[in-house]
């Protein structure tokens, strides 16, 4: 008689493994999805500096009031910083504006609250505090006043919420709809590939161990942070 | 020698296709006697625009590269994907009929026809590199290998930016804007090959 013996036992090991990779790996992307939330955090923080540096260049009427005098755009006279701060669920980024450090070319004291001021096209008045006139100079004309000037607009017109549009426009749809696309983290989180890589080993064995490592490497490898920007 | 950079060539190429599709504005630009012509994409931010743009009132387009990225996994380490903003300032088509009607016009169309020009993913790419067999210098024997380059991908985005605030004192000074953001994928000879 020719005989024929299946062991289900195999078998059974084996999709008992795949389930258990696949279950430890959804609940390590679970766990680690702090993580994730921070890469995707500091990757905006990063791309907004650079990003709001080529705005201002192009728009410097728009947005000179956020940058120390005469250096719109220059990576190193941000008057604006960001932070973040995360949780399980999301990263919150917060944007607050420097104080002026130096003074205007036409003044010797920095402008309080410059950016500030500015931004929300607030109206100052300025006073004499020791003089007994107010000094100053338009288009190389001196004038002499005593009492209050009072300046609408110091930082004119186009200055007013501009920043807050801009940082509006970044993180409502630049970074996701451009930024994000462009380092392809979409399509990279759209491919099982890590998932796929350790699989085969994880039904012989040790899965629950591979499952939560293939996690880890997926998020620790997304594009972002350190594994895009040059 | 010219050593040109990819953005140079995008907007050279842009350039090219506007004596087809926008003839009123590359007209505007006519060759210079005894000078470089110009060709109106001027780095951000646009402080030294010849007086010949600013006293006709003329239309041209800042650019700024403000990022470079590694193309993320799907590529090889050498393809670079680098952005810049392109703002299109409207200016006057028409010196003797300089309105508001005519700035806003002249940005919108422009924008729009840049946006149809570059939105084409693999295909404006190889159509740039079909450019760049023709530009000066660039194919010479002796052109730096380092900056040739060979275009994959261009995109364009919108972006909500502009200059909206409007200069009732001064009507005449008042020039609206729109912004794309250009994404554009390429390559070029590294320094180990």
């Amino acid at each position: 008689m020719i005989t024929a013996r299946i062991k289900g036992e195999k078998v059974i090991k084996m999709l008992k493994n795949s389930v258990e990779y696949t279950g430890a790996f959804a609940s390590e992307l679970k766990r680690n999805q702090d993580i994730l939330n921070r890469k995707v955090g500091e990757e905006s923080i990063d791309v907004f500096y650079l990003y709001l540096d080529g705005l201002a260049r192009s728009h410097p009427g728009m947005l000179h009031h956020v940058y120390e005098w005469g250096n719109v755009g220059n990576p190193a006279e941000r008057l604006f910083e960001l932070t973040m701060s995360v949780n399980k669920t999301s990263a919150v980024i917060d944007a607050e504006f420097l104080q002026s450090m130096v003074p205007s070319p036409t003044s010797t004291e920095p402008f309080y609250d410059k950016a500030q001021i500015m931004e929300e096209g607030r109206t100052v008045t300025i006073n004499q505090v020791e003089a007994d006139v107010l000094f100053f100079e338009i288009d190389g004309e001196e004038f002499f006043r005593s009492g209050p000037i009072v300046i609408a607009n110091p930082g004119g017109e186009a200055t007013r919420g501009s920043f807050v549009q801009a940082f509006d426009e970044f993180y409502g749809s630049y970074f996701t709809e451009v930024h994000l696309r462009a380092i392809r983290f979409y399509q990279y989180f759209a491919n099982p590939k890590v998932f796929e890589k350790y699989f085969a080993s994880a039904t012989k064995g040790g899965a629950s161990s591979k499952g939560k490592k293939a996690a880890l490497s997926w998020i620790m490898n997304a594009p972002g942070g350190n594994n895009g920007n040059l | 020698m010219v050593i040109y950079r990819p953005e140079n060539i995008i907007n050279l190429y842009v350039w090219e296709q506007f004596k087809t599709h926008a003839p009123a504005f590359y007209n505007l630009y006519g060759p210079t006697s005894g000078g470089t012509d110009i060709v109106p994409f001027f780095p951000a931010p646009a402080n030294n625009l010849p007086t010949a743009v600013l006293d006709n009132d003329l239309p041209y387009i800042m650019f700024d590269k403000f990022s470079r990225v590694r193309s993320g996994y799907k590529y090889f380490y050498p393809i670079k994907t680098d952005q810049m903003r392109y703002t299109i300032v409207g200016g006057s088509l028409y010196d003797i009929n300089r309105n508001q009607q005519d700035r806003y016009a002249t940005t919108i169309n422009l924008t729009s026809l840049i946006q149809n020009i570059l939105d084409r993913e693999d295909d404006a790419a190889q159509d740039i590199n079909e450019f760049t067999k023709n530009l000066p210098d660039y194919n010479d024997a002796n052109y730096p290998e380092l900056n040739r380059y060979s275009f994959h991908c261009v995109n364009v985005y919108q972006s909500g930016f502009t200059d909206t605030q409007q200069d009732v004192a001064n009507f005449m000074e008042y020039n609206p804007t729109r912004d794309l953001i250009v994404k554009y994928d390429y390559h070029a000879k590294q320094f180990n090959e």
